[in-house]
């Protein structure tokens, strides 16, 4: 082994240590300059009450509210067509053609972009099912966005439960659909939960999805049928029409705090499904 | 026996009902593609009429968007589109490669075990976020370094870069765990330094993997809206160098959405196709490149 | 121990492939009510193949393929019209390892029960109770019971194993060397457990240990390389084997 390969050796590994650095600093970076601009506008008022002069001023409740009503239904569709995709991919089908389009679409749906689910959403729920902008067409739509994220860490999360479970309740006489959901699903929950959580986290931040389905009103909604605008939404109104620095670092602050959260739970979900599974 | 005939009816129930299950479930696993079908049938259903208007031709290599009079050309917006993805790539690709290397090769398990959550955290950062950083620290930055007026294809390169990160590490870093320890051994025992090893071995072995973290992390480049709208300038003009201002076939949608109606619609429903259209090629690409590379082992 | 009469559980001409591989090969065999058979012989014998084919537990797995019958009180078990569940359900099988499923030991206990509509907390306290009681588990755990069953040692998971089989009521046994993973204590313990269970069950236990087979068999059935080689009272197989492979297994030749 001559010296230069030793050197080159050297230097490379610099390099990689250099990159991890880098983008561990780009990650710590961005959170630490929305927190610090954004945490001394944080108040109870800016939470609880509504926005005035279209967000100049006042605070950021019907927005908290939206994405919280959006997230929650999205979910609530998204769910349990995943976990019903990842059972039948896992447990009731062997591979074959069916199961392949099945993989074709989950993986494809991944791929496509927000603003096509938005244009999807616009075209399909709010004007040929008529739903209008409202937290329906945009739940919808998001629930559309996140699927193959459920589909595949469910499935992920079933095929990591050992097959001794299944054969314990099967040679005790028990179905398939009961061996799925009482010995099957209560062991894949936390992998499936974290799955819902990035899900979650997705719905949060998003904006092209939900702008052109949801619209972007400033008042209270009071059905599912209404309008709604997102912080996300909010957020980037704020920021690029320039309506007010300060609030859109708050709005961007609690943003940045939920998928915080969200991310947190969701790794330690994780750790815990590991921890059980090995 | 007394007891057969309660089991049999029993019995007989209760395959019903799994029956009954197994039905429902295969329509729900149908869900995903289905709403694929719903996507493609109704984005064309929007854009075909602009696009058959104005000729498909006309449509994707015109250099003029006018909406005010009806004239549709989205030639510039795809060039815009491909500035900022090569861009991206250009900034991106290296960066996630180094990181994936050094979480499958290099870092002390601790330390990986630190860097990854975080990856795996910048992919939930929404990007909105990360436009309002591009907006105000990008931007003024390259316009006092480099001049013009900032809003750039560089400063969208740059956001992009970043955000394809989580994407091309995480499926690179994957496909670099699947080469098998024997190669690494096989090397180092010849007397190969450690960067060698992943030079000459590693990374060859693990080719076709990272091909695909690029094809999907073009994928994203490609898709992004939101953050690049905040720092492109969105001119719609082919931009002639990387200080020039862009748009890119997102933004084309996501700008004027809020108030088009009618033919101008139709047309940014059409900008959608071309951009469905290439994404999907873009996953039959990703998805031959891993089953090809599955039939190779 | 009753030789004459219809037979509880019978195999006629059993031949079971898992896609080319043969794993039995014409395998017939009857076990009486009450009896305790014992299957002996080397790994890759067929040993667990049949008593997963019983119970009807390969229908799981793809690509295998069985012909010949296996009858349950001369009823055919893979009768288009017999239901696999209640097969299992009447045929309860206790596997190598101890596996307790992630729950409470109470939980794991009632799980079968449960899958069978009793939802009554009296009578699933009940089941509970009795199940661990005749597994000889109960004055262990009675204290306990809302613990994980994954806190118990390998020994008392396995009898807590053998007591959520007991629970469902079954009419057959199918253990397939549940002292395999176990110190010889806590399979001297089991042994003990299957001679009181013997009672009141029809009982199949595979092992590949001869000693274990001679302890505890009133019969015992010597299979190698998928074929039924000897078959007979426990007593007459140990001292005159009629075969000669019977002979070499037993003095420790092979296996």
């Amino acid at each position: 082994m001559n010296n230069r390969a030793v050197v080159a050796h050297k230097v490379a590994i610099g390099v990689l240590w250099a990159s991890a650095a880098l983008t561990l600093g780009i990650l710590i970076f961005i959170i630490a300059y929305i927190l610090v601009h954004g945490l001394p506008v944080l108040s109870w008022s800016f939470v609880t009450r509504s926005p005035t002069e279209m967000g100049r001023s006042g605070g950021i409740l019907p927005t908290i509210i939206g994405t919280f009503a959006l997230t929650v239904l999205a979910l609530g569709i998204a769910t349990p067509l995943g976990v019903g995709t990842a059972i039948y991919l896992t447990e009731y089908t062997r591979p074959g053609p069916l199961t392949r389009v099945v993989r074709f679409g989950a993986e494809s749906l991944a791929g496509v972009p927000s603003i096509i689910f938005g244009l999807f959403g616009f075209m399909f729920f709010v004007i040929y099912l008529g739903l209008g902008w409202s937290v329906l067409s945009g739940a919808l739509t998001l629930a559309a966005m996140i699927l193959p994220t459920i589909i595949r860490t469910s499935e992920e999360a079933i095929r990591a439960v050992p097959d001794s479970y299944r054969e314990i309740s099967f040679a005790l006489g028990g179905t398939r659909w009961q061996t799925v959901t009482r010995a099957i699903l209560p062991s894949a929950l936390p992998g499936i939960l974290t799955g819902v959580m990035l899900g979650m986290g997705r719905c949060i931040g998003e904006t092209a999805a939900v702008i052109f389905t949801a619209g972007a009103t400033l008042r209270l909604p009071t059905s599912i049928f209404d309008p709604v605008r997102t912080m996300a939404v909010h957020f980037y109104i704020l920021a690029r029409e320039g309506i007010s620095m300060p609030n859109a670092y708050g709005t961007a602050a609690i943003l940045v705090i939920s998928i915080l959260a969200v991310n947190f739970v969701a790794y330690w979900l994780m750790q815990r499904f590991i921890a059980r599974h090995s | 026996m007394k007891q057969e005939g309660h089991v049999a009816g029993g019995g007989r129930r209760v395959r019903l009902s799994e029956r009954g299950v197994e039905r429902v479930l295969t329509a729900v696993a149908l869900s995903a593609i289905g709403v694929l079908a719903l996507i493609t049938v109704f984005i064309f259903i929007g854009g075909i009429p602009a696009i058959a208007r104005t000729g498909f031709w006309p449509f994707v290599s015109g250099h003029k968007w006018a909406p005010g009079r009806d004239v549709f050309g989205i030639f510039p917006m795809i060039m815009g589109s491909l500035w900022v993805t090569v861009g991206a790539l250009a900034i991106g690709v290296p960066l996630s490669l180094a990181c994936a290397i050094f979480l499958s090769e290099v870092a002390p398990p601790r330390t990986a075990r630190v860097i990854k959550p975080a990856i795996e955290l910048l992919a939930g950062i929404p990007s909105v976020i990360y436009g309002f950083m591009g907006l105000v620290i990008l931007v003024p930055l390259i316009r006092n370094r480099f001049g013009g007026p900032g809003f750039s294809v560089l400063a969208s390169s740059v956001v992009l870069g970043i955000m394809i990160l989580p994407t091309v590490i995480s499926i690179s870093y994957d496909a670099l765990k699947a080469v098998p320890d024997a190669y690494r051994d096989g090397s180092l025992a010849l007397g190969a330094t450690r960067w060698q090893t992943i030079s000459m071995v590693l990374l060859p072995a693990a080719r076709s993997g990272i091909l695909a973290a690029v094809i999907l992390g073009m994928g994203r480049a490609i898709g992004e809206t939101m953050a690049v709208i905040m720092v492109a300038g969105n001119a719609t003009k082919v931009p002639g160098s990387l200080l020039d201002p862009v748009r890119t076939l997102t933004s084309n949608i996501a700008l004027e959405m809020g108030y088009a109606a009618g033919m101008h619609r139709a047309a940014l429903f059409g900008t959608g196709v071309i951009l469905f259209v290439i994404i999907m090629l873009l996953s039959v690409l990703a998805s031959y490149t891993t089953s090809a590379r599955g039939k190779a082992r | 121990m009753a030789t004459d009469g219809p037979p509880k559980l019978a195999a006629s001409e059993l031949n079971y492939y898992y896609g080319d591989l043969q794993a039995l090969r014409d395998v017939s065999l009857e076990v009486q009510n009450n009896d305790l058979l014992t299957i002996m012989g080397p790994t890759g014998s067929g040993k667990t193949t049949l008593l997963r084919a019983i119970n009807r537990l390969n229908d799981l797995l793809p690509r295998t393929r069985m012909t010949g019958r296996v009858t349950l009180d001369g009823l055919d078990l893979y009768d288009p019209g017999a239901d696999p569940a209640e097969v299992r359900r009447r045929i309860g099988m206790v596997f190598a390892l101890p596996i307790p499923l992630p729950m409470s030991v109470y939980d794991n206990v009632a799980y079968g029960p449960r899958l069978h509509g009793v939802t009554r907390k009296s009578q699933l306290d009940e089941t509970v109770e009795k199940g661990l009681r005749d597994a000889i588990l109960w004055d262990e755990v009675k204290d306990r019971l809302a613990d994980s069953a994954l806190r118990l040692s390998g020994g008392q998971q396995q009898r807590l194993s053998i007591a959520r089989v007991l629970a469902v009521e079954p009419e057959v046994i199918l253990l397939d060397e549940p002292t395999s993973g176990l110190d010889p204590i806590s399979t001297l313990r089991i042994e003990e457990l299957l001679k009181q269970l013997r009672e009141r069950y029809t009982i199949v236990l595979v092992t590949h240990n001869p000693q274990q087979a001679a302890r505890v068999g009133d019969r015992v059935a010597f299979f190698y390389l998928g074929e039924l080689v000897e078959f007979g009272p426990s007593q007459r197989v140990f001292t005159r084997p009629r075969d000669r492979r019977t002979e070499d297994y037993i003095s420790g030749r092979f296996g």
